[in-house]
């Protein structure tokens, strides 16, 4: 059935900025306010049916549910596809979420969930997506004043490789890493997250780390040294 | 809870390297890494492999996502994504309705279904499932329906005859004076056309060879005018260098001839 007649909403990307301006625009009180809401409390307007609370909750969590998803599967659109269908489930799915668990762990569940069924369904392991080689302008562009280009080539090196070592890692160290290095969860978080003891997680991370340093040391790096290098 | 820690207990040097571990046990991991060079090494790599996935930054295109209402009618972005619909979900009610009815009417209509209600109740059949009931004897539409018959009789008989003949003929030399008429134009017939096959394979072959030897001639012209240009190129090129070699020689030998006589010139 169509999403507007059950769920009167829809998704939209950034070329649907007019359509979404017209819903933020009434939540401008809502987002000065926003500084001291919780997610709690702007889960609890949603279920009430207030649209920007959620627009408001998306607004602080389409960034790091996006780069979840492009850690785990490696490719842009997929991550974007992603993304906007976790964020599309959370809203069908508010009414039923009692708070239990912190509306960020919930939104991961789902986006990891999804990431595991595209995953299965796609048949692949993660894609390394090797962008075109280092634009030295555009490099320069995003570093800070103090960077040396060398600096910045070598960090965009240093990130490929990681990006590699990554994808050759199993779903489930891959996952346990992206979620303690780049989202700082917990282990326990993760054990409930990826339905495990405690104990597989801490395993899980060090045979992941494990990889990955072997993978780095095999292209050259000495990793022990990486944190003067990069730094 | 032990306070000793051994080189094999990977579980509390991964809780050590990320800080979630009771002070406890941080203090026993503390004290065995300054004894054990090993232990050391392994954390600094795996602190080193933490920086370098620090490195690992996604790509930032705009999302920006949001709900939207669409409770009021208006244009609609082409970028909005919404669940795949059947496209029968869309058709009405009652054009599914209609078009079921229809459905079952031909089928009934071709299947041939009789409905009869006599004495032993209602009864169905359907035209494939008995054959037709018989029509009385002498009507007319069945005297119109028999004359099908000989006719039909009447084609086989004469088919039967041209293949008696066919046979006839593969058997026989195609010279015999025997052969009937029939056989024999259907002979020439097929070594006419046998021959007209003949004729325009052979005139294809024709026009393909005149062609292949015009496209020969074109190609060589071609490679030679090529060639030439080539030859002349290069003629140039040589020619050049060689003036230009030429004039460097003459300045050369100019340049060695004021040096001589600068040399030879005595000394004031």
């Amino acid at each position: 059935m169509p999403s507007k007649t059950v769920l009167g909403l829809d998704i939209t990307g950034p070329s649907a900025e007019k359509s979404a301006r017209r819903v933020h625009g009434e939540g401008a009180t809502l987002a000065v306010q926003g500084l001291t809401i919780t997610d709690e409390e702007l889960v609890v307007r949603s279920q009430d049916g207030d649209v920007d609370s959620f627009n408001q909750l998306i607004k602080r969590w389409e960034r790091p549910i996006y780069a979840l998803a492009y850690r785990t599967l490696g490719r842009e659109e997929d991550a974007r596809d992603v993304c906007q269908e976790t964020f599309f489930r959370a809203y069908r799915a508010l009414k039923g979420f009692k708070g239990e668990a912190k509306f960020s762990s919930w939104l991961y569940r789902i986006a990891l969930n999804l990431c595991r069924d595209w995953m299965r369904r796609q048949r692949r392991t993660p894609t390394v997506q090797l962008p075109e080689d280092a634009d030295i302008a555009e490099l320069a562009a995003q570093g800070g004043p103090v960077e040396s280009i060398e600096t910045l080539v070598g960090r965009r090196e240093l990130g490929r490789a990681v990006e590699r070592a990554m994808a050759t890692l199993p779903d489930e160290q891959r996952t346990a890493i992206v979620l303690k290095e780049y989202h700082g969860l917990t282990f326990q978080e993760i054990a409930d997250m990826q339905g495990c003891p405690l104990s597989t997680v801490k395993t899980r991370l060090y045979q992941g780390l494990s990889v990955v340093r072997r993978q780095l040391e095999a292209g050259g790096m000495s990793v022990a040294d990486i944190r003067g290098d990069a730094s | 809870m032990s306070t000793r820690f051994t080189c094999d207990d990977t579980e509390t040097l991964v809780a050590y390297i990320y800080d979630e571990i009771e002070p406890v046990r941080r203090d026993a991991v503390a004290r065995h890494l300054i004894e054990c060079a090993r232990c050391r090494t392994e954390v600094a790599a795996l602190g080193g492999v933490r920086h370098a996935l620090a490195q690992w930054t996604p790509p930032a295109p705009p999302l920006r996502f949001g709900v939207v209402q669409t409770a009021v009618p208006e244009p609609v972005a082409d970028n909005v994504i919404r669940p795949a619909v059947p496209s029968w979900q869309t058709v009405p009610v009652w054009a599914q309705v209609a078009a079921a009815t229809l459905a079952v009417a031909v089928s009934a209509s071709v299947a041939n279904v009789q409905v009869r209600h006599d004495a032993t109740g209602w009864s169905v059949s359907t035209g494939w499932m008995a054959p037709a009931p018989a029509a009385p004897a002498g009507a007319g539409p069945l005297a119109v329906d028999d004359a099908w018959k000989p006719a039909l009789a009447a084609l086989a008989e004469s088919l039967r005859d041209e293949l008696r003949a066919r046979e006839t003929t593969m058997m026989r030399p195609a010279s015999a004076p025997s052969t009937p008429p029939v056989a024999v134009a259907r002979a020439t017939s097929e070594s006419e056309t046998l021959g007209r096959v003949r004729a325009l394979i052979e005139a294809s072959e024709r026009r393909q060879q005149q062609e292949l030897a015009l496209r020969l001639t074109q190609f060589t012209r071609d490679l030679d005018l090529q060639r030439r240009a080539d030859l002349v190129r290069i003629d140039q090129g040589i020619g050049q260098l060689e003036g230009r070699t030429g004039a460097e020689v003459a300045r050369q030998r100019q340049m060695l001839d004021l040096i001589v006589r600068a040399g030879l010139r005595p000394p004031q």
